[in-house]
This record gives structure tokens, C-alpha cells and sequence, in this order.
């Protein structure tokens, strides 16, 4: 029982990170760039709830409704100001360029707010500690809303890009952007339009992480990992498999903490490596394998 | 007025001159079909009517507002899309052409909707093309090189939809290579040779040998 427990947990700390690789996961799929910024911008938006909270006392819950549009606003500059003027200098620059604005956002935020830990577990009430029991299982509620938002963006983002126009239109951009621009699709503006996406994803990630977890102006790098390793676990660019790298990272936290304490972000890490190896070695077996598991299910 | 007029118009590639002063205009409904051997002007035309090519000199009008759907040479579609979604995409106007109105004139399209333009045959994917290029509702439908590697069962698949498109009052221009197929689908005929209009008219006035002479630099050889 001891380890399906774990197992449990891990599957739900895995919805935490598959929300948090949901936003670097789109933005990667439609316009090839890493947004090295990613883990900083999930940070910058727990700061903003914060401040909403704090400044103008309202609800974490109402607060979320406030950031959502602020984060899609700035993905709409980082689009405008930084991916789009950097794309044109080749496929590197973009990264220089977003890691430049991680280490803008963090020590902005370290200037305004200093390195004190922050949290707003405290100001979500019961949420951030109850849980239902099942015999020796416990599931946090908080752990299992931040699991269901996950897996609820995921599918919402699946829905939107398979059943609307917008959806259409950021496949066609995301696949061959000159031959959009043939169907009459303005592509600059479905970029900018996944780019607000992205970062309202991102401002759902920041949300979870200021709930669930304490953070602080520096907390943006190690975030920006996990995001990447299931990004990396799951396959670039499918959101289902970001799901399921989420939650195979999650998995191998849980359990090799389960085995030793200091194990469970090393267990994360290796099975990063682990499938980064395999993809490398043997990725056009893996490929086939997968195609043909999907065809003997479809 | 005409629904497009191009006048005196040069375009070159560098230093080449690959239009010199062709002129032409076209009625709302006609379908002009453009000939000529590799190398005539024929995609460069093309090419500047879409926008997709600066002219040096002259000019282009397009009366109405609802633009201009290019069928490149390529076709150019998005492999990993069904062919539903790649017809729905391109449906951003309202207009004669939706997305079954673009089924009944293309109905070998109907049993493929659910399966990606990249699993396709080169004339399904023609067929895919032609649709989404309908489903923005231009005023003019450009189809550059719409039978290149085609089988010929694919060819006659493809030009099984002209007939409606005609009845549909679309108006075309066609660059062709198959000469009998451009005359056949065409109500006007234009010749190219070397960046100029050597000969053009009516369908039905231009016999083949004329157009073949055109297209040779037969006539000009002998005057």
C-alpha cells in the first residue's frame, strides 16, 4: 500500500508539473523557441497575486482572475518586443534573448521584493491542507485541484487546437508558416496570439506553485527544469505527452524519495537523462514503436 | 470595368527581364489560360499578380475587395492536417463557397475528410488544394502548374472540377504545360514566349496549330 501510495503522489505532484510544461511545451511546438524565461515568468506571476492579495485584498481565487490577462498581455510584448525581433537573427538568439529576461525578471523581482520566501498557502484557507482519506491513503485537495486544472488545460488546449479556428490556424502557422500565409492566415498575429496563451499557462503554473509551494525572486531556474525535463520526457510538442512526462517525472520523485529523501530530485534527473539517451540512441525505434502501439489502438 | 487589368508590366529577376510590357484584361467569369514553354514568363506573371513578386514596372488592378487565392506549384499543403481542418481553415469570407458547396464540386474529397493531406496522392492533394484556395472566396483563383507529376487518371480527376467552377462563375487563370487540357478548360487563351504575349484570344477562335506556332517562336522565326 506503502508504494501505491506513492505512486498516487507522484502522479499528482506530476499534474503540478504538467501544468508547469504546458505553456514552455505550446510556445516550443508553434514557434520552435525554448523559453528560457519560463520558470522566472510562473514566479513573476505568483509575485502578482501576491501583490494583488496584499495591495488590494483580494482573493487568491479572484486574484487569478486579475494576473490571467495581465500574463496574456505579456506574452503579447515578449512576443512583439523579444521572440519576434530575435527570431531574425537565426534559431540561438531567442535563447540568449529569453534567458536574458530571466535574469531581468529575477533580480527586478529581488530588487522590489527582496529575498524573503513567499506563500500564499495561508490566504487559500483549508484548501492548502485538507485532504480526503482512503484507509492508509491521503490525497491532498489542493494536490488534486492542481492535478485536475492540469490535466484540464492540457485537454482544453487539445480542444482548442483540434476544434476552433484560431486552434486551425496555429497548427497550419506551427507546421509551415509561408504556406499559411498562401491560405490567407495573418501569422504574425496567430504567433502573438500563442504567445498570450502560453503565458496565461504559465500564470495557472504560478498560481499552483505560490499555492502549493514557498517561492522566492530566484525560485524561476529550478522551475524552468522540471518544465523542461517533462517537456523532454513526453516528446516535444505534444501536450498529451508533456501530460504524461509530468507525471512519469512526478512518479520518479515520489519514489525515489520514497527510497532516500536526497533521492527524489536525483531520481527526476535521471530519468531525464535516461530518456534523453534513449531518444538520442535508438529515437527513430522508439518513434516506430509508438506509431504502432497507436495504430493497434486507435 | 474588367475584374483585372495588367498594364505594360516588367518584372525582372536581377538583371534578367523575365516580363517585358504584358498587358491583358479579364472580365468577372472568364477563365484564361496562360501557355508557353519553360522559362516564358508564366510563374513570374503568376507570381506578381498574387503580390508575391515586386514589378519593375506597370501595374495591376483588381476590382472588388475579396483578393486573390494563389494553387502553387507544390500545392503546399500542411501534412499533418486532416483534410477537413485544411478546408475549414482557409474559410475566412463569406461568399459562394463554403464548406460544402467546395465538396459538391470537389466530391472526391468526401471520403478523405478524415485523413491527413500528408497520407495523400498527389491528385488528392491537388483536389485539397484547389478546395482550400475556394474557401477563402476569391475574386480570382490562380492555379499554377495544376497537372505537374500528376498521373494522367489524377490530371482528368482534377479537371473534372473546372466544368463547375466555370458554372460557378470563377474566374480562373490557369498556367498550364498541357496544351489541349488549357484550350479545352479555357475561355481565352494566352501565349507566352520569352517574357511576352505572343499570341492570345478566344478559346474557340485560336486553332491548336496556332497556339503550338505561338508557342515555339514558330511565327516569329518566319516573319
Amino acid at each position: 500500500m506503502f508504494w501505491i501510495n506513492q505512486i498516487l503522489q507522484g502522479t499528482l505532484l506530476g499534474g503540478y508539473y504538467a501544468l508547469l510544461a504546458a505553456g514552455l511545451s505550446f510556445l516550443f511546438g508553434v514557434m520552435r523557441v525554448i523559453n528560457l524565461a519560463h520558470g522566472s515568468l510562473a514566479v513573476l506571476a505568483a509575485f502578482i497575486m501576491m501583490v494583488i492579495y496584499h495591495g488590494l485584498g483580494i482573493s487568491p481565487f479572484g486574484g487569478l482572475a486579475l494576473m490571467l490577462p495581465v500574463m496574456a498581455l505579456s506574452g503579447v510584448a515578449l512576443q512583439l518586443c523579444i521572440i519576434e525581433p530575435s527570431l531574425k537573427s537565426g534559431p540561438l538568439v531567442p535563447l540568449l534573448a529569453t534567458f536574458g529576461l530571466a535574469l531581468i525578471t529575477d533580480n527586478t523581482l529581488f530588487s522590489i521584493f527582496g529575498a524573503n520566501t513567499q506563500s500564499f498557502a495561508a490566504d487559500i484557507g483549508d484548501l492548502s491542507y485538507d485532504s480526503w482519506n482512503f484507509g492508509s491513503i491521503y490525497i491532498s485537495q489542493l494536490d488534486a485541484l492542481v492535478f485536475t486544472t492540469g490535466v484540464a488545460v492540457l485537454g482544453g488546449m487539445q480542444l482548442l487546437l483540434s476544434r476552433t479556428q484560431i486552434g486551425r490556424k496555429i497548427r497550419a502557422t506551427a507546421e509551415d508558416e509561408d504556406a499559411a500565409r498562401l491560405s490567407g492566415i495573418d501569422t504574425r498575429m496567430v504567433r502573438v496570439a500563442a504567445s498570450a496563451l502560453a503565458m496565461m499557462m504559465v500564470g495557472l503554473a504560478g498560481a499552483a506553485l505560490g499555492a502549493r509551494n514557498s517561492f522566492d525572486p530566484y525560485a524561476g531556474g529550478p522551475q524552468l527544469i522540471y518544465a523542461f525535463e517533462a517537456v523532454v520526457i513526453g516528446g516535444t510538442g505534444s501536450l498529451w505527452g508533456t501530460l504524461a512526462g509530468g507525471i512519469a517525472l512526478g512518479i520518479a520523485q515520489a519514489l525515489g524519495g520514497a527510497v532516500d529523501t536526497h533521492l527524489s530530485q536525483i531520481a527526476g534527473h535521471a530519468l531525464f537523462l535516461l530518456v534523453l539517451i534513449a531518444r538520442l540512441q535508438h529515437g527513430g525505434q522508439i518513434t516506430s514503436y509508438i506509431r504502432r502501439l497507436r495504430v493497434r489502438f486507435a | 470595368m474588367s475584374l483585372l487589368e495588367v498594364k505594360s508590366l516588367r518584372a525582372r529577376h536581377g538583371l534578367l527581364t523575365a516580363l517585358h510590357d504584358v498587358s491583358f484584361a479579364m472580365d468577372k467569369g472568364e477563365v484564361l489560360a496562360i501557355v508557353g514553354a519553360n522559362g516564358a514568363g508564366k510563374t513570374t506573371l503568376m507570381r506578381c499578380i498574387a503580390g508575391a513578386h515586386r514589378p519593375a514596372e506597370g501595374g495591376i488592378a483588381l476590382a472588388g475587395e475579396d483578393g486573390i487565392a494563389l494553387v502553387p506549384e507544390g500545392r503546399r499543403l500542411f501534412p499533418g492536417m486532416t483534410v477537413r481542418d485544411t478546408l475549414l481553415l482557409a474559410a475566412c469570407r463569406e461568399g459562394q463557397w463554403n464548406f460544402d458547396a467546395v465538396l459538391e464540386t470537389l466530391p472526391q474529397l468526401r471520403p478523405l475528410l478524415n485523413r491527413k493531406t500528408g497520407h495523400l496522392s498527389g491528385g488528392q492533394q491537388q483536389a485539397v488544394a484547389i478546395g482550400r484556395a475556394l474557401m477563402t472566396n476569391p475574386e480570382l483563383l490562380l492555379l499554377d502548374e495544376l497537372s505537374l507529376g500528376l498521373s494522367p487518371v489524377a490530371v482528368e480527376g482534377v479537371y473534372d472540377a473546372m466544368p463547375k467552377l466555370k458554372a460557378a462563375g470563377t474566374t480562373i487563370i490557369l498556367v498550364e504545360q498541357d496544351l489541349r487540357r488549357a484550350m479545352a478548360a479555357a475561355t481565352h487563351v494566352m501565349c507566352m514566349l520569352e517574357g511576352c504575349v505572343v499570341l492570345s484570344g478566344g478559346a474557340g477562335e485560336l486553332t491548336r496549330e496556332a497556339v503550338m506556332d505561338a508557342y515555339f517562336g514558330l511565327n516569329r522565326e518566319a516573319a
